[in-house]
């Protein structure tokens, strides 16, 4: 158990330019604590992971564990553990054997050994496969091995680098409660890498929202997903991502498309609109908010609610993350998503008018894309 | 984690090598010259070196090698280059290496098309096509290629002896026109391909003779290659089966020829060597050249194995 | 090829092709694909291979006919103290060339198998030998090693100690064929060993480091036994070899010095080709094809009780 700390860790890899996969990244996770890093693909968060490990050493930085700083440590001198993507599970190696690497690696006397062993597969529901090999286990019993193999050694740190993508989503979920109870039961410092936004928000008791090999914000899922501190961390959290739209501000008051929004302390300058698709309704229900009119297009019926995209007037602002956005449709129209709540009687090329909950939008630098402070007021 | 993977890629050459990076540790890397070179060097050294001397005596006076202890031959390079072209021409012209790599390239060049030819279509009716025996049929070639050459070595001759081929290159060609070894081999592959790719080339109206060689063949290049350049080599430097077959100086095979060579000048180093030099470059060239695919080749004939 | 094989077999595509419609079904262009390896095979194998069962009961010199002599080779064979003798060196080499090529293989293979500058070098440097003749390498070595204008003797007394016999002398020459074969078998070896090492995922190995392994434990436990298959292969596939060792002896020492380096096939060919006695030679071919065999099979058998293969 011990905090685990990187100090300004900057990760560059050889090439022609040197690509940087981590710019000077500064983290500190709390004893106990399970941190999520969570960002697109090649934003850097396995590199930081790897940096910890002890698998990458960082062109600069410190990363300290507990209270000793292991940069310059190989891996097995770390007192960490880690479950791989794809498990790395030996394969000539049975269940027991697996657990007991590396037990017997530490010197740990034969007999403790297979108390513990036996202890840690009881706990993972695993004791009756450790005869079994690796061949002949299923992905979620791969995986709880994985998991065994790295908290039979009762590590300082926990490190997770996409446990649950080779999962399919039913396991996934059961997997990820399995986790969560094990982290919390043990009490390790973990570190958890994902890509997926929503296991991420599950997840964590702080998330580290990173891309581009920049540490975009820190903080408990609420705050990441209430509150981003920029459009980048606004439009990954969330699905369908929240809207963004090109907007001006002038004399208080901020226009997008037809939304008409006032915001008497922002400056004149073109501004980044953003609303959540639950923040929308239909207009009937909020009267006196800012309203736009949508042509709609696309309609998901999900039982509990429905989600409705179509097209409003404005421009889209795009930021850089994967390329699930919606891009930007032709002259002044705009692709957005609403969710609306149970079943809807909107249909594919209704005009609906929409209204935008005053306290969930949001405003951003539409040069930086940082948010700007004090939320809109109608 | 991919493009850390695909980065690792890049640097390790074109072989692929599994690095062991995360096993050297921070502590290692500190741009100090591995270790390792003071083994590779040695073996590699070691490897080299009869290389480099048999090209250094070819390049030597029959009176420098009748020195001890040698030393390398005077006057480098017009000197050597001179007993270069004398040693060489010497043996070219005491025998008729010219005729033993006609004859070998003959030879070589039937085998490999041959086997290319036949254990494709054997192959593949091994594979996939039913008929009566099929199964006895694969069992039977599989028995062949565990019994040892000098079990049916002269059986063969004698075979060889009644079709009145002795002392002639069919001798050389006809009895490796086909072996197990490619059978084998490209039945395991033919077994990978997917069956949808023949049924729909036969879908669209070809014939079987027609799939295997306009569909199938084309995207075997690799296990083609090996079965290829292995009989190639084994071909080119077969030894024991000339040996007993062909007795005639005229019909030899290059390495045939080269073990008659050393009988003639068993103290003639300088031109022994030169001959020697000769009969290996062929070889030796296309290796270099296709080193990868030589590489290849064995690598995955061992794994079939 | 008759109808009612072509019912039987129930062709699995829709429309036949012109050949086919020929020829009558699938059984039919099977055997017509199969026809000249079954030839060839037939004919310079399997037929070979039957005849020398027969041969091998006879007296045969390969001139006049052949006369029966039942048991007679094979009784001759277990008293014959030169076949005894030939088996026993055969033995010793292949004990020797085995482990050491394997040991070594392992050794260079692992060494190649990391991002070093000189790598291309190197590899060549390793493989090269493979891809030259027996003929070849014996005239080399025989260079390298004779006894009175030979580098190697040079080296040797330079250094101070006396020079050696080699080829010429009984003690040393099995084991000069030794070290010649090793250089030549080397290559290939460290080939297999590479594509093994290749096929051991990275991973695996970071995780043994992770769990505390330091590389040689890592190496021991974990690289070691995913290599299994390959040794396994390996040694057997250098046994079958080492056994049936006569190219190189042939070239440089014809068996000698003194028999020193007759071994088993070199004797078979004595016998055949010297002293026309194909009978008793083909005799001796099938003890050692029955002593390859019952080898391969021990091997296999421990293999597999040892061996861990990854399916």
């Amino acid at each position: 158990m011990a905090q685990v700390i990187l100090d300004k860790v900057r990760k560059e890899f050889p090439g022609k330019p040197p690509m940087v996969a981590l710019e000077g990244l500064d983290l500190t996770i709390a004893d106990g604590e399970l941190l999520i890093l969570v960002g697109p693909s090649g934003c850097g968060k396995t590199t930081a992971l790897r940096c910890v490990a002890g698998l990458e050493q960082p062109t600069s930085g410190r990363v300290v564990i507990g209270d000793r700083e292991v940069q310059d440590l190989p891996s097995r001198k770390r007192d960490v553990a880690m479950v791989f993507q794809n498990y790395a599970l030996y394969p000539h190696l049975t269940v027991y054997g697996n657990l007991a690497f590396g037990l017997k690696e530490h010197h740990v006397p034969k007999p403790d050994i297979d108390r513990r062993v036996r202890e840690m597969a009881k706990m993972l529901g695993i004791d009756r496969l450790l005869d079994r090999r690796p061949a002949q286990l299923s992905g979620g019993q791969s995986q709880r091995v994985a998991m065994g193999r790295a908290l039979v050694r009762e590590p300082q740190v926990f490190l997770l680098d996409e446990p649950l993508s080779n999962l399919d989503a039913k396991l996934r979920g059961q997997m990820r409660s399995e986790i969560l109870q094990m982290q919390r039961r043990v009490g390790v410092t973990s570190l958890y890498v994902t890509h997926d936004q929503a296991e991420a928000m599950t997840l964590g008791d702080r998330i580290a929202v990173i891309n581009g090999g920049v540490l975009q914000q820190l903080g408990t899922p609420e705050e990441v997903f209430r509150r981003p501190r920029n459009a980048f961390v606004a439009a990954f959290m969330g699905t369908p991502s929240m809207n963004l739209l090109r907007g001006t501000a002038e004399d208080g008051t901020v226009s997008a498309g037809d939304l008409r929004v006032t915001a008497a302390w922002v400056a004149n300058g073109p501004v980044i609109v953003g609303f959540r698709p639950e923040s929308l309704a239909p207009a009937e229900e909020a009267p006196g908010v800012p309203r736009l009119e949508m042509v709609v297009d696309v309609v998901e019926e999900l039982g509990n609610e429905t989600l409705v995209y179509g097209d409003v007037a404005g421009e889209i602002a795009t930021v850089t993350i994967d390329a699930t956005l919606p891009a930007p449709l032709e002259g002044s129209r705009a692709r957005v998503a609403a969710r609306l709540k149970g079943f809807s009687e909107v249909r594919r090329g209704d005009r609906l008018q929409l209204a935008v909950r005053d306290e969930s939008m949001h405003l951003f630098d539409a040069a930086t894309g940082e948010a700007l402070a004090a939320r809109a007021r109608s | 984690m991919s493009y850390v993977a695909v980065e690792r890629a890049d640097t390790l050459g074109a072989a692929g090598v599994s690095g062991t990076a995360p096993l050297q540790g921070p502590e290692t890397r500190r741009r100090r010259p591995s270790g390792w070179h003071l083994l590779l060097v040695p073996v590699a050294l070691l490897m080299i070196f009869p290389f480099v001397w048999l090209i250094i005596t070819s390049a030597s006076t029959l009176a420098e090698t009748r020195v001890f202890p040698p030393t390398l031959p005077a006057g480098f390079p017009v000197t050597w280059i001179q007993n270069l072209v004398h040693n060489y021409r010497e043996a070219w012209t005491q025998a008729p290496f010219g005729r033993w790599v006609l004859n070998t390239t003959i030879v070589t060049f039937t085998v490999v098309i041959g086997n290319l030819a036949f254990c494709s279509l054997a192959g593949y009716a091994l594979a996939r096509l039913r008929f009566f025996g099929r199964t006895a049929l694969f069992l039977v070639i599989l028995a062949t290629l565990m019994v040892p050459f000098q079990v049916v070595m002269i059986p063969v001759l004698l075979i060889c002896k009644y079709l009145g081929m002795v002392d002639t290159l069919a001798a050389l060609v006809v009895p490796n026109l086909v072996t197990p070894f490619g059978i084998f081999l490209l039945r395991q592959f033919f077994k990978t391909l997917p069956v949808e790719i023949e049924e729909a080339a036969r879908i669209d109206g070809a014939t079987r003779l027609g799939t295997l060689v306009k569909v199938l063949l084309p995207s075997m290049a690799a296990p083609l290659a090996t079965v290829g350049i292995m009989t190639m080599l084994w071909s080119w430097n077969d030894f024991l089966w000339p040996l007993i077959a062909i007795t005639s100086q005229d019909n030899m095979t290059l390495q045939l020829g080269l073990s008659s060579f050393v009988g003639s000048h068993v103290t003639n180093w300088p031109v022994l060597m030169a001959g020697t030099v000769m009969t290996q470059i062929p070889m030796l060239l296309i290796f270099l050249v296709a080193q990868r695919w030589f590489v290849q080749s064995f690598a995955s004939s061992g794994v079939k194995g | 090829m008759s109808t009612s094989d072509a019912a039987a077999t129930a062709p699995r595509t829709l429309r036949a092709g012109r050949w086919d419609r020929l020829l009558g079904s699938e059984s039919t262009t099977g055997w017509l694909f199969v026809s000249p390896a079954v030839l060839v095979i037939g004919l310079f194998g399997v037929a070979p291979i039957v005849w020398s069962i027969v041969l091998s009961f006879q007296s045969n010199d390969l001139v006049t006919p052949a006369t029966w002599v039942g048991m007679a080779n094979y009784k001759a064979l277990l008293k014959d103290p030169m076949f005894a003798a030939s088996v026993r060196r055969t033995i010793v080499y292949t004990l020797l060339f085995v482990p050491i090529v394997t040991v070594a293989a392992l050794a260079v293979a692992v060494a190649l198998n990391r991002r070093l500058r000189g790598m291309r070098f190197y590899r060549t440097a390793v493989f090269a030998p493979v891809v030259t003749s027996t003929v070849a390498t014996a005239i080399m070595f025989n260079w390298l090693l004779d006894p009175d204008f030979g580098i190697v003797n040079a080296l040797l007394v330079k250094l101070g100690l006396p020079a050696q016999g080699f080829f010429q002398s009984p003690s040393q020459a099995l084991y000069c064929i030794v070290v010649m074969t090793v250089w030549g078998w080397l290559g290939f070896a460290v080939i297999i060993y590479l594509a093994a090492l290749q096929g051991v995922p990275l991973e695996l190995m970071e995780a043994a480091a992770i769990d505390g392994a330091t590389r040689w434990r890592a190496f021991r436990r974990v690289q070691l036994p995913l290599l299994g298959p390959a040794t396994l292969f390996l040694v057997i596939w250098l046994s079958i070899n080492a056994l049936q060792l006569f190219d190189e002896i042939y070239v440089t020492t014809r068996g000698g010095p003194l028999s020193a380096t007759t071994v088993v096939v070199y004797y078979l060919y004595q016998q055949a080709f010297q002293l026309f006695e194909a009978g008793y030679a083909t005799a001796i071919a099938y003890v050692l094809f029955l002593g390859i065999l019952l080898l391969t099979v021990v091997q296999l058998l421990i293999g597999r009780k040892f061996v861990y293969y990854r399916s």
